[in-house]
């Protein structure tokens, strides 16, 4: 029993790090421009496209995460020029972004759809599998766990020690005041977006392996996302991971003596119970 | 849509057919998505095979005008209607999921037209006289896979994974009726939503079957089902339900999906001249081998076209429906009839994952 215990904490940690990544990406967009991107599950979907083009190319899996990421930020940057940029300066704005980042989604969906159909793909992703006393997980499962605490490092040390990252906490606690001590806060607001887009794309890249590469993936992952960014509190990056580590590791736990589906329901019944009874998120009050 | 239109007449064009000639069918599959699009690509196979092969009638060949359903009934009913109404053509090919094919019959059922069912295990559709459905029923696929494996497989330990929805639960239901206490696990996961099976898989591997059965209609969530299988080293045997093995399920799953099984009405190596045929025609031009629905899209408009060589009619719809009832047609799963409507073959074939392909396991 403690070795079943042992074997989904491991399988818990593996998704909720996956969930992580993606969440990250949406409350980075929130925290900093104050917008809920639609579109998000599809620059996911867009990394996963990567590395499964990449390794159709002849590329290792390792070469095709970055150039996944490359991808998120250029699909990203598409996003803010189209669907963000033109609208924050109305006054209802980011209301009207929900809106066009979702078009966005779709058209990007589409084109993907019409250029390489709707078939499925296998990434092979890293091969393997690392086994102690009767607990283990594959290679891939760890490389995604490793690969996520080394982006979410980096995203700590870039948002506390960089100018950038300064300027975008600036923004993100008061753009009035960020914009009178003289921060560009239109620059600083597009790279954040480029940022969160990067992160989407890597999101893809390691999930791809686990989940196969599908071009409906993007709104598979999109929904998991929003329940674990508004449990952790819109905006909070340090609330999302958490969150996202606590919904795979219930969820793993749950799926030991519930059916799949009653475990997804409980996670369900949690963002519900935490909108009524705590709605600035579980971790709303610390950003 | 209107695009749609105006490429199916660009590609009318290109062709230069003479119209007033041709015998025009219309074919509804969802086309943006991928069963859609094989269901698609085996009609036109056929039609062009037909068409190479000098037509239906003397002198005119097929000619098929090609809608959307989009999966959506609403969709179907609407296309129905203008294929019957402004394009005027006697008979419906297609139809994938049940909700469509419902509403492609009503439709086809007031105006006296026919529609073969081609991917839909609906049993409804055949209610009406000119409606024929070509996939059997889940009941008769249950009875033929149930006793092929009690003959067998004989599984001691099975555990049962399928999604969560009515076909997911009718198989567990079916599965426990026929092997009682021997079903010691059943699993449901969320159809499309779910995309990790890791908690799944080591329920699987915690109850310690000898055989995993499993069902699945997103080849993605299949193939990853799978490998999860695999990477949690559940070791027992797979065994899938019909209709699940294609292609793309093993391009997906890769060296998870070797030694799985499954028993099928066809398959890519049955060894019948017509699918050898069908086989070649798709590959060469396709540049990829067919699955099912690529094989049920074809079958069924290749029936079609016997039928109306035979009936010698392509406007008169009651008589192809009594010619198609009383004959024997040539399929590419050997021969082929309709009792009640239904296209029954005597041949199912044991097919098996082996080296990355699908192949006959007997």
């Amino acid at each position: 029993m403690t070795d079943a215990l042992l074997q989904q904490l491991l399988n818990g940690l593996s998704i909720g790090f996956g969930y992580a990544l993606i969440a990250l990406g949406l409350t980075l967009a929130f925290g900093v421009l104050h917008i809920i991107n639609f579109g998000h599950g599809e620059v996911v979907m867009l990394g996963a496209l990567t590395v499964v083009m990449a390794g159709k190319l002849g590329l290792p899996y390792i070469v095709a995460v970055p150039l996944a990421m490359l991808v998120g930020v250029l699909a990203g940057w598409v996003f803010d020029a189209l669907a963000v940029s033109p609208l924050l300066g109305r006054p209802e704005g980011r209301t009207d972004i929900l809106l066009t980042t979702f078009a966005m989604g779709v058209l990007f969906n589409q084109a993907v759809l019409s250029v390489w159909g709707p078939a499925p793909a296998r990434v092979d992703g890293l091969q393997g599998r690392l086994e102690l006393a009767g607990v283990g997980l594959s290679s891939q499962r760890f490389f995604v766990i490793a690969a996520s605490i080394a982006a979410l490092a980096a995203l700590d040390l870039l948002a506390r020690r960089t100018r950038f990252g300064v300027e975008m906490r600036a923004v993100a606690q008061g753009e009035h005041a960020a914009r009178v001590v003289g921060i560009a806060v239109k620059s600083v607001g597009t790279r954040a977006f480029l940022l969160a887009a990067a992160v989407g794309g890597l999101g893809g890249a390691l999930l791809a392996p686990i989940t196969s590469y599908s071009p409906m993936l993007g709104q598979a992952v999109l929904i998991k996302a929003f329940v674990i960014v508004v449990l952790g509190g819109l905006g909070s990056a340090g609330g999302a991971v958490v969150c996202a580590l606590g919904v795979g590791v219930i969820e793993a736990m749950l799926g030991l003596v519930l059916e799949e589906g009653l475990a997804a329901a409980c996670v369900y019944s949690l963002m519900l119970l935490v909108l009524l009874l705590r709605p600035q998120g579980l971790a709303g009050a610390v950003r | 849509m209107r695009r749609l239109m105006a490429a199916a007449l660009a590609g009318l064009l290109a062709m230069g057919t003479a119209a007033a000639q041709d015998v025009k069918v219309g074919v509804l599959y969802p086309i943006k998505t991928m069963l859609g699009q094989q269901g698609r690509n085996g009609a036109e196979l056929a039609a062009q095979m037909i068409n190479a092969d000098g037509g239906v009638l003397p002198g005119r060949p097929l000619r098929l005008i090609v809608y959307d359903d989009n999966y959506q009934p609403a969709d179907a009913v609407s296309a129905a209607r203008r294929l019957l109404a402004e394009d005027k053509v006697p008979v419906i090919v297609g139809g994938i999921n049940t909700a469509v094919s419902l509403g492609i019959t009503q439709v086809a059922r007031q105006s006296g037209a026919m529609f073969l069912a081609a991917v839909t295990k609906a049993p409804q559709v055949t209610e009406y006289d000119r409606a024929f459905r070509f996939n059997p029923l889940v009941s008769t696929d249950g009875e033929v896979f149930n006793q092929y494996l009690k003959d067998r497989i004989k599984p001691q330990r099975m555990a049962v994974v399928v999604e969560n929805g009515d076909y997911g639960r009718s198989i567990i239901a079916n599965m426990k009726a026929a092997f009682g206490n021997a079903v010691v696990a059943t699993e449901l996961y969320e159809i499309l939503k779910q995309t990790d099976f890791s908690t799944l898989a080591s329920r699987v591997k915690s109850a310690n079957p000898d055989v995993v059965c499993m069902a699945f209609s997103a080849p993605e969530q299949g193939g990853s089902l799978l490998r999860t299988l695999a990477e949690a080293g559940v070791k027992a045997r797979r065994c899938i339900l019909p209709g699940s093995v294609t292609p793309a399920l093993v391009q997906v799953a890769g060296p998870a999906a070797e030694g799985a099984f499954t028993l099928d009405i066809w398959a890519p190596t049955m060894n019948t001249e017509t699918n050898r045929k069908f086989v070649a025609a798709y590959e060469a031009r396709y540049k990829a081998p067919p699955g099912k629905v690529d094989f049920l899209g074809f079958e069924s408009m290749w029936v079609l076209g016997q039928a109306i060589r035979a009936a010698g009619t392509a406007t008169d719809t009651a008589r192809i429906a009594a010619t198609l009832r009383q004959g024997t047609w040539d399929s590419p799963r050997g021969p082929l009839k309709f009792p009640g409507n239904q296209a029954t073959s005597d041949k199912w074939v044991a097919l098996e994952v082996r080296d990355g392909k699908i192949v006959v396991s007997d």
